[in-house]
């Protein structure tokens, strides 16, 4: 599969000096789900901003390929907090990238009620953002970035705020999507048991300045429970935890030699 | 209340600011009068016979300093209030300053007001008497432009006009029963005469001997209509006391009514010579419009025959008159059932 | 005010007795006052007798707004037209003009201290001019009521706007949303509970507004609004039909105060906590 994004050299300098992001570089196939994890502060939110045309770096390039035959990648955010308009109910929410693309009525609310089913929320559609819970509203959130069907999902720590068990239910259900819509996936943590599990591709960032310090492979076909509890598991977030702390380490020594 | 409205066409100061503060100045005086002992009820009297301190008294004007007032200040000026062992304090007011109510509570020994207050302020228990009537023909009229289609205040009446006229004022009850189907439309008198001239209103409430002055030295020739001659004739300048005060101080309100006699008949002999002082204390009227409203007025102050000790006095039957319009105006209950209460005139 | 508030819909019919309930308690304090407030006002009378002429009773003003009941509901209806026209005005003028304002740091930077200005300019005193400009009759009455209500509006749009959430701002920049767009579908819902605010101090201006109108420029004649009859009653030394008609002035404006409280509350009670 070739790259779906490509970030070479990525340096982001802010105006009050902080330097985000330099010598950002990293890879992601098409179809696959890459991680960024790493300490708070490092770059990982920076990054997926540039990404997402949010932001634009101010050394390097980072690219975002379209699909043969496109001419932009479509590309969906989803970020820390739901950010729902609390005057529209659920359905309307998700249907609001559709209303803004001119989507006649008819066409944007059933494609939003087909994504709320996705994210199994069929019978959530009249209900108002305040009359949901934290791990529905994050589901809404995810159907409302679907509901264009874009090539990339990038998420910024979408489940950080959110129970375990929610959690995982979140995580197995972007894996099933992400299967279904055949997307390239981009997720943000900073949990490293979820970092093991989502990742086919999992990048460790360092901060001061944010970098890649090293780019794992856990190599999982199958996610299920059973994963979780097993050996091999336990032997990939063994490892990832070292060379994190490795990265916190090696923080003030890159600050200094920056 | 005929001068209330005359602020605004005279001087240009809006209606509206005078009438809100008509209606705080009113709520003032009965929050003032309801917690305070009224001002007069406590001065000594000065000790009879000793030669006396001057005796301080204030009077209240419902108007800006003009001829209209100009026996007062002859007075004044003349110092015929010392003489009668007065220090007066004139205060000038404007449309909104509510004359009737400060002197009936005592808050001012003495206030101009409308022959027609004094009758309504009695029957709500404000128990004025009228002292002294600058006016023995009413000055109120109502001006026209000269071209005007209108030959009488009936065919005024009867067109679709707009008149400047304040609604509540007793002569415009008394004009819209006398001629009844009448399809001016009334509006209040705020804007001063700038409507009047830009044509806005076609005519305009005043006193003949100073609105129309003022566009006739502005170029806009007007006519008047007298509402004396069309039958309504109240005292409609008077200066007026308090009951209670009067019934304590007949002398001192004999004194001022002497001093005013006198400075009124000077006044009338030789204006010119007084109203360079009264123009200083109003600059919205010209000393030339001064002097021009001092001729203009002598005959409705002193009617030819007029006596110089008679300026100023009043008449049972006037009274009586004005009574009788007012009740069947419904702007009063009843006739008071002694008019020889509702006015004094000094020996 | 808010006190009388009406609490969150139940959503179970069981709960209706203790909504009514709650509402009645809500209303005790407000009706006390007023009871409290009216029985000292005739304490007063009692006990200084200031005269009717200055100080007329409690009861006295019932008995002359009882009287005077056809012209004091005429009054009321006219004055409530002109200061609900004057209102619309405001409420379409102050949004627009909150939203140009909210939308633009130099335009913000240049009119909003203006506007501030304009509010200061005492009403009476443009009164006269607005005549001038708007003729006799209830358009003078209509733009003193807008030219009142309309900072408050103006000010609680820009207010409310310039504090949309930049999550959400950032978020329509994502889904490529057109600068109408944001507007229309997160800026003015997002302001609503403050232009709300700003609706309700509006509309009780806007009668007092509709009033200063009326003294400089409304007609007089068998149908007087209220700045009309509290003139004539001024002069005419009625002094108990001047406290009865702002009497009735003070109801114009609680029932304006009232229905646009009601409209906010319909409109956000589902999503706003103000709303409840
Ligand atoms: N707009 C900004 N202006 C200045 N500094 C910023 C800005 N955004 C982020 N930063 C800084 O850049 C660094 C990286 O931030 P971020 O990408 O949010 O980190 P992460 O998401 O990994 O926690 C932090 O030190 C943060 O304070
Ligand atoms: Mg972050």
């Amino acid at each position: 599969m070739p790259d779906a994004i490509t970030v070479t050299g990525v340096r982001r300098a802010f105006d009050d000096g902080t330097v985000a992001l330099d010598g950002a570089t990293l890879s992601v196939e098409r179809g696959s789900v890459a991680v960024l994890v790493g300490p708070s502060g490092c770059g990982k939110t920076t990054l997926l901003r540039i990404l997402a045309g949010l932001d634009a770096p101010d050394a390097g390039t980072a690219s975002v390929a379209p699909v043969a035959g496109e001419g932009a990648a479509r590309v969906s955010i989803a970020f820390q907090e739901p950010r729902l308009l609390p005057w529209r109910n659920a359905l309307r929410n998700v249907a609001l990238p559709l209303e803004l693309a001119r989507v006649a009525k008819a066409d944007r609310d059933a494609r939003a009620h087909g994504m709320l089913s996705l994210v199994g929320l069929a019978d959530a559609g009249r209900k108002l953002p305040g009359q949901l819970s934290g791990g529905m509203r994050m589901r809404v959130a995810i159907a409302r970035a679907l509901v264009t069907r874009p090539q990339v999902l990038l998420l910024d720590e979408p489940f950080g705020a959110l129970d375990e068990i929610t959690r995982h239910q979140l995580d197995d259900l972007v894996l099933r999507l992400r299967a279904e819509l055949g997307m390239t996936v981009v997720l943000v943590t900073h949990a490293i048991t979820e970092a093991a599990y989502m990742g086919d591709r999992v990048f460790v960032m360092a901060p001061s300045p944010g970098r890649v310090v090293r780019a794992f492979e856990p190599g999982f076909g199958m996610r299920d429970a059973a994963l979780r509890a097993s050996p091999r598991f336990a032997a990939v977030v063994a490892d990832l935890t070292q060379s994190l702390a490795g990265a916190m380490l090696a923080a003030p020594e890159a600050g200094v030699r920056a | 209340m005929s001068i209330l409205q005359r602020l605004a066409e005279s001087c240009g100061i809006p209606g509206a600011v005078a009438s809100a503060r008509g209606v705080a100045a009113a709520v003032a005086v009965a929050l003032l009068a309801a917690c305070g002992e009224p001002g007069g009820e406590t001065k000594p009297s000065a000790p009879a016979g000793a030669a006396p301190a001057p005796r301080a008294v204030r009077l209240q004007l419902n108007w800006m300093p003009e001829p209209e007032f100009g026996g007062i200040y002859a007075a004044q000026q003349d110092g015929l209030f010392a003489r009668e062992g007065l220090a007066v304090e004139v205060i000038a007011g404007s449309a909104g300053t509510p004359t009737a109510q400060m002197t009936a509570s005592g808050q001012v020994e003495f206030g101009i007001v409308g022959g027609d207050q004094v009758l309504t302020l009695r029957e709500k228990g404000g128990d004025l008497v009228g002292l002294f009537a600058i006016f023995q023909t009413s000055p109120m009229g109502v001006m026209v432009r000269a071209d005007a289609p209108w030959k009488s205040l009936q065919e005024l009446w009867a067109s679709d006009a707009t008149v400047a006229m304040e609604a509540g004022l007793p002569f415009v009850r008394y004009l819209n029963q006398k001629h009844p189907g009448g399809k001016v439309r009334l509006v209040p008198t705020g804007t001063g005469l700038a409507a009047f001239e830009q044509g806005a209103v076609q005519a305009q409430q005043c006193f003949i001997s100073a609105e129309p002055v003022q566009m006739e030295l502005k170029g806009i020739p007007v006519r008047v209509f007298s509402l004396a001659e069309g039958g309504y004739d109240p005292y409609t300048v008077t200066v007026a006391t308090g009951a209670a005060f009067l019934a304590k101080d007949r002398d001192a309100c004999a004194a001022f009514v002497r001093a005013l006699r006198e400075g009124w008949a000077r006044y009338l002999a030789e204006p010119a010579k007084y109203n360079p002082a009264i123009a200083k204390l109003n600059p919205g009227m010209t000393l030339a419009a001064m002097d021009v409203a001092a001729r203009k007025q002598h005959d409705l102050v002193a009617p030819p025959g007029t006596g110089a000790n008679e300026v100023g006095m009043m008449e049972r039957a006037r009274w009586e008159t004005l009574a009788r319009q007012l009740v069947e105006l419904g702007t009063l209950k009843a006739v008071p059932p002694v008019i020889d209460d509702v006015f004094w005139n000094a020996p | 005010m808010s006190g009388a508030r009406a609490p969150a819909p139940a959503r179970a019919p069981s709960r209706a007795p203790s909504r009514a309930r709650a509402a009645l308690a809500a209303a005790v304090p407000p009706f006390a006052v007023i009871v409290a407030s009216i029985l000292a006002w005739q304490g007063a009378v009692w006990a200084f007798r200031p005269g009717e002429y200055l100080l007329p009773s409690p009861v006295q003003v019932a008995e002359e707004a009882w009287d005077s009941r056809a012209t004091l509901a005429r009054a009321a209806w006219l004055t409530g037209l002109s200061a609900a026209g004057g209102f619309a005005l405001a409420a379409f003028a102050g949004v627009l003009a909150g939203s140009v304002l909210a939308a633009s740091r130099f335009l913000m930077r240049g009119l909003y201290p203006i506007a501030t200005l304009l509010q200061m300019v005492p009403l009476v005193a443009i009164a006269p001019l607005l005549v001038v400009w708007c003729g006799y009759g209830w358009r003078t009455s209509v733009a003193s009521a807008a030219i009142v209500s309309v900072f408050p509006v103006l000010a609680s749009t820009l207010d409310g706007m310039r504090g949309t959430d930049r999550g959400l701002v950032e978020l329509f920049g994502t889904l490529h949303a057109g600068r109408v767009q944001r507007w229309w579908k997160l800026e003015l819902p997002w302001a609503l509970p403050s232009i709300v605010t700003g609706l309700r101090v509006a509309a009780g201006l806007s009668v007092i507004g509709a009033i200063v109108g009326e003294f400089v420029g409304a007609f007089a004649g068998d149908a007087s609004p209220v700045g009309i009859v509290i003139l004539s009653a001024l002069r005419e030394n009625r002094t108990e039909l001047v406290f009865a008609a702002v009497l009735t002035a003070a109801v114009v404006g609680f029932a304006l105060f009232g229905l646009v409280s009601a409209l906010g509350w319909v409109a956000l009670r589902r999503w706003h906590a103000s709303g409840g």
